[in-house]
């Protein structure tokens, strides 16, 4: 092995910047994966400890499915009492507004003085029960400052609370598009003489626009300030004193405030109630078998469950996530194997002689191939060490520049750090296999006597049918596999990789017919001789094929992402029909859509219940069980309100129907992904019970299942819905709850013609400070949210692939290198019999270019093919209609950028070509 | 020491069959320099290769040092090209990145021996084929004669009893070339090996022992060149061939 050893270190020494080169394709594509790893991995541990905060580590909980009567007092003392409970506290929740008084000292344009203005400042808040002893261990509260309430009369409040208070407004340029962009405040001017004023106001007047801030900023809100609850239903404020500030919530997410369960029971009317109850359990219990053991000694209308079964949903997407990880890596490394593999071999080609010679002198076979497998392993082990903190600290960067936004803590991805360092050994592995095959396989006499022979045309052949069998492959799977899980595995273990495998094999015919069809322009354009060109390319066409190949994966995606971005774009979300308003809450009153209802700004109110059911099962299944939205409603209302397209059914019969009972209305996903329609039955479970449904009308989505998704981040991960199934409340109540009374957790708003949607939205948050509502918002706004979401996705996606284009750079440099550096003779003979030497460095280019025009053309097609796979997963899997969408300028931008990094790539080793001197190149005569 | 036996080799060149030999009966049977000569597609080059075991006769036996070397495998051919033989070539004789001490320890290392001794070793024969100075200079800093130099110290590491040397001077100008056969002499005599070197100039040829002449391939004669000088071996070369 020593010998082998030193072969290889001898082989990678010897073309140092080429070895760099294959090193430096390795390192690129893990710092890519660890990159995108470890933003994962954060986003994922933020979730958690979100999950943590949501779900709690209790062993149990008793919840109320559908929330629809609060937890009383005697049950949670009938737990208590249970032997194997260690301890049970009640869970109290509430929405209410919190508001502070503060003096500002605004200065108006063209004024160096400001007066005093009192302004008052409200925003609507989430509240949660802390208990002292209890939650610090089983929900504890990460502060930035202060401590936890408790006792009455104290609160601790997060992040957006304190901004909104403080009157700083929701973030809405374009880094924005989280939660927090639609979280706004309520922002009013007091009049002197309020009893809401403080006891210390400031001067009257501040005398210059610095006094003016810095008076602003000494009398905003802060830790030890009093603050005011405005309580649900009219009840009157309660005065709060925060003693605690958390941080922002993780993700965006609901803005939140703790105060002790008796206070914030006794400012919310909910004395002696709870909306669950989180059990500890004494030691040696299992808390799965407690539950069931347990569920019958509680009322019948309540569910008794381990939270690890509630947290469980979570880990089965997490899951999902890194086997998303584990396919987008082993692909990025394959295509890295694939430049290794055609680096070595072309080093392999042009070591011939040496190779003969070791051989002749005593190299066994096996010393002459491990010095090759030797030499791939210490590339991939380089790359990796290179790679994997580069990838790390690439992260670290992005989450730090987006703090403000997501509020995502950095956590270290064990796993997809692993996946990079594996990944890029087994890169430098595989790619080295077949330059050590050939290699071994070299005959001392033959590579003494020859160069390496032009390969026969039928291997080439035989590329073009293996390619294009791989690429049937994935039509056949796309196009005629039925059901979510077959579509899904077929595509993932066959369609997958006989596309890009497919795509990398054609790349040789192709280039070949490129270089028959285009070569002639290429040469003309570029002034060489167009039998040069075509001798050299043909003389190696899997190299030049392969490294196409390697050069199409980027492109392939940015065609790819833009594509089905555009189908999601147009075809989804421009057809959702959002409501012009919605209003959210935990459960709003009756009062409440009156109130709204007697708003100029509002034409219609309408009270909608949503409850995550089971269904027909969109999704695959075997990876995670996809919920339902049942969005439960009053037929008479919600037909007023509602402007949706009807793609089976009419109005008038649906509404009959619904309002006898026993109906419902589907989105049109279940119709393209299930065959759901008019006339047949669906079943809809909730906690084991299943009820079905004639379905009596298919529509497009009013999107009020994404609004209330949306709202929900975090949560949603618990108890992932797609869709929804629209039906009465009466059915809700009596088929799918079983009697327990849905609360009304969103109002949705038709607003009165020609008013502006942001003023509307500002005065129903004013309107609604007194009912407890959570959050408001307007639909148009919501809309381009979302379309600027798509919009960052598709440009963030964009970045990373043309980081692979980079990648792939590099293997073009390693070619350009290796096609001057195997015909230095050659070009020293057309030196020498007159040729420029920009004639000489522009048919190098012209090949650089032919490799670019079919790393184009094949990227294009990938791409294409590519989007056309994913319409079908997505109308298969979620029942989503998009069509094939190709964007000209996103492909023709990544033409052109596969072209100029191309031709950078291939600059340094041409401007060397230029400046040898043909004695130079002769000299590198092989004989 | 060496002895072929009506050895005959052919090989296909796209739809041809090219004999190359045709039944070659050649005898060595004391150390000294020898030389085969021949024309441009006599198959002198052939018989280096067959004698080397790169190859195999489709007929007839080859016999050094009391091996059937016909017979060997693949690995068996290996091993005795590593340590039974040693070899030197026309060009690209040297490893590019090594040193001269590195290169001329090469086949050592193959064979997986001490790193202490087969250093000392390759120094030993470097110092004496005047290379001393040159131990860790690489290929491209050593002019063509002192790369062959080094080429001959890897070829004695293992002190074979036979050198084969394919026209190791058809690189080099006159006066190296001629201290290089010179050279070549003096170390079969001191070290009582055989070695047989193809070559198409007469004035190599002045300075082997015997010269074989191949021709269609076969050997021709075998010209004893005591008391000759270049002149001479030309015209008995010129003779040989002209009589076939």
């Amino acid at each position: 092995m020593r010998a082998a050893w030193r072969l290889a270190i001898s082989s990678l020494s010897q073309r140092p910047s080429r070895s760099v080169l294959l090193l430096l394709v390795v390192a690129m594509s893990a710092t890519l994966v660890c990159a995108v790893a470890t933003a994962m991995a954060s986003v994922t541990q933020s979730l958690r400890t979100r999950m943590v905060s949501f779900v709690g580590s209790a062993d149990l909980q008793v919840v109320v499915p559908g929330a629809s009567r609060p937890i009383d007092e005697t049950v949670r003392r009938a737990v208590a009492a249970w032997p194997e409970v260690s301890d049970v506290s009640g869970r109290v929740r509430a929405a209410a507004a919190l508001r502070s008084v503060r003096p500002t000292w605004p200065v108006r344009e063209g004024d160096t003085s400001a007066d005093r203005v009192l302004r008052s400042f409200a925003v609507n808040v989430f509240f949660e029960s802390f208990r002292p002893g209890f939650d610090d261990v089983h929900r504890p509260v990460t502060l930035e400052q202060g401590r936890m309430p408790t006792q009455a009369g104290e609160v601790a409040i997060d992040g957006t609370v304190l901004d909104r208070l403080r009157g700083i407004a929701p973030r809405t340029d374009r880094r924005s598009g989280t939660l927090s962009a639609l979280i706004g405040g309520t922002v009013a001017d007091v009049p002197p003489g309020s009893p809401l004023e403080s006891q210390d106001l400031g001067p009257p007047v501040a005398r210059s626009a610095e006094e003016a801030a810095s008076l602003t900023e000494r009398f905003r809100v802060g830790l030890g300030d009093t603050i005011e609850m405005v309580r649900p239903g009219g009840a009157g404020s309660v005065q709060l004193r925060i003693v605690g500030i958390a941080p922002y919530a993780i993700l965006g997410g609901r803005p939140r405030a703790w105060m002790t369960p008796e206070a914030l029971a006794q400012a919310t009317g909910q004395e002696g109630q709870f909306a669950e109850l989180e059990i500890v359990l004494r030691e040696g219990h299992e808390p799965q078998k407690i539950a069931e053991q347990r569920q019958a000694d509680l009322p019948e209308w309540t569910l008794l469950q381990s939270t690890a079964k509630v947290t469980s949903n979570l880990e089965q997407s997490l899951r999902g996530q890194q086997l998303g990880l584990i396919v987008a890596s082993s692909l990025a490394f394959l295509a890295a194997a694939f430049i290794i593999l055609t680096g070595m071999t072309t080093g392999v080609v042009e070591r011939q002689r040496e190779l003969a010679i070791l051989r002749c002198i005593g190299a066994s076979r096996s010393q002459i191939a491990w010095s090759q497998v030797i030499a791939g392993l210490i590339i991939g082990i380089a790359g990796s060490s290179m790679g994997v903190p580069l990838g790390i600290g690439l992260a670290s960067l992005l989450i730090w520049w987006f703090q403000a936004d997501l509020k995502v803590e950095l956590a270290f991805p064990y796993f997809g750090l692993a996946v990079g360092v594996a990944g890029s050994v087994l890169a430098g592995l595989i790619g080295a296999l077949v330059p050590a095959w050939n290699a071994a396989r070299l005959e001392p006499l033959k590579a003494l006597a020859s160069r390496a022979e032009t390969p026969r045309a039928s291997s080439v052949r035989w590329a073009l049918v293996a390619g294009v069998v791989l690429l049937s492959t994935h039509l056949v799977v796309v196009t005629f596999s039925t059901g979510a899980d077959q579509i899904f595995w077929l595509y993932l273990l066959l369609g997958l990789p006989g596309l890009f495998f497919g795509y990398f094999l054609i790349g040789v015919p192709v280039t070949l017919g490129l270089l028959r069809v285009a070569g002639g322009a290429i040469a003309w354009t570029l002034r060489v001789p167009r039998t040069l060109l075509e001798r050299s390319v043909r003389r190696t066409p899997y190299r030049h094929g392969f490294t196409a190949g390697a050069l199409m994966a980027g492109l392939s995606m940015m065609v790819a992402i833009w594509t089905q971005g555009k189908s999601f774009s147009e075809d989804w979300i421009s057809k959702i029909q959002f409501p012009d308003a919605f209003v959210t809450g935990l459960a709003l009153s009756d009062a409440a859509v009156r109130k709204l209802e007697s708003l100029p700004e509002v034409e219609h109110a309408s009270p909608l219940s949503l409850v995550r059911v089971e269904t027909e099962g969109l999704g695959v299944t075997s990876l995670r069980r996809l919920k339902t939205t049942f969005i439960g409603f009053d037929p008479d209302s919600f037909f007023r309100l509602m402007d949706v397209t009807w793609v089976q059914g009419d109005p008038e019969t649906a509404k009959r129907r619904l309002s006898e009972g026993g109906a419902v209305i589907v989105a049109r996903e279940f119709l393209t992904s299930k065959g759901l329609g008019v006339g047949k039955r669906i079943p809809v479970t909730y906690q084991n019970r299943t009820a079905e449904f004639e379905i009596v009308g298919v529509v497009t989505s009013p999107g009020l299942d994404i609004v209330s998704n949306f709202f929900d981040l975090g949560e949603v991960y618990v108890d992932q819905a797609v869709s929804a199934v629209f039906g009465s409340r009466r059915d809700l109540r009596e088929r799918v709850l079983n009697g327990g009374e849905p609360p009304t957790q969103l109002i949705s708003l038709s607003l009165a013609k020609d008013v502006d949607d942001q003023t509307a939205v500002a005065k129903v948050r004013e309107a609604m400070m007194e009912f407890g509502v959570l959050d408001v918002g307007s639909g148009r706004f919501f809309k381009n949210l979302l379309e600027g979401a798509i919009g960052r996705s598709l440009y963030i996606v964009s970045a990373i692939a043309v980081m692979s284009m980079i990648v792939a750079c590099l293997g073009v440099a390693n070619l350009i290198v290796a096609a001057i550096e195997g015909r230095r003779f050659e070009f020293g003979v057309l030196r020498a019999v007159g040729a420029s030497r920009g004639l000489v460095c522009r048919l190098v280019l012209a090949e650089a270019v032919l490799v670019a025009l079919a790393a184009a053309v094949l990227g294009t097609l990938m791409g294409l093919q590519g989007s056309y796979g994913g319409n079908r997963l997505n109308a298969v899997i979620a029942g989503l209609e998009l069509s094939l969408r190709p964007q000209a300028t996103p492909i023709l931008a990544g033409w052109a950028i596969v072209l100029v990094l191309t031709l950078m790539a291939a600059a340094p080793a041409v401007l060397a070509l230029s400046r040898k001197q043909p004695r130079e190149l002769l000299a590198a005569m092989k004989g | 020491m060496l002895n072929c036996v009506d050895v005959h080799k052919s090989y296909r060149i796209g739809d041809r069959t090219v004999q190359a030999l045709r039944g070659v009966n050649m005898s060595i049977e004391r150390p000294g320099f020898y030389a085969i000569m021949g024309r441009s597609g006599s198959g002198k080059s052939t018989l280096l290769h067959l004698l080397a075991a790169l190859d195999k006769p489709d007929q007839g036996e080859i016999t050094i040092g009391g091996s059937r070397i016909d017979r060997l495998s693949e690995r068996e051919a290996t091993e005795f090209r590593r340590t039974r033989i040693g070899i030197i070539f026309q060009q690209f004789n040297l490893i590019p990145t090594l040193t001269a001490l590195e290169n001329a320890e090469l086949p050592a290392i193959l064979q997986g021996a001490d790193a202490g001794k087969t250093r000392a070793r390759a120094g030993e024969l470097l110092e004496r084929l005047g290379l001393g100075e040159r131990l860790e200079h690489r290929p491209d800093a050593l002019s063509g004669g002192e790369q062959q130099r080094v080429a001959i110290a890897r070829a004695l590491h293992f002190a074979p009893s036979l050198i084969l040397a394919d026209e190791p001077t058809g690189n080099l100008d006159s006066a190296s070339s001629a201290g290089l056969w010179k050279l070549l002499a003096e170390i079969a005599g001191e070290h009582e090996t055989s070695i047989v070197m193809v070559t198409h100039e007469p004035a190599a040829a002045t300075h082997c022992r015997e010269v074989f002449v191949v021709s269609d391939g076969v050997i021709r004669s075998k010209i004893s060149t005591e008391g000759l000088d270049e002149s001479g071996v030309a015209s008995r070369y010129q003779q040989s061939v002209a009589a076939t």
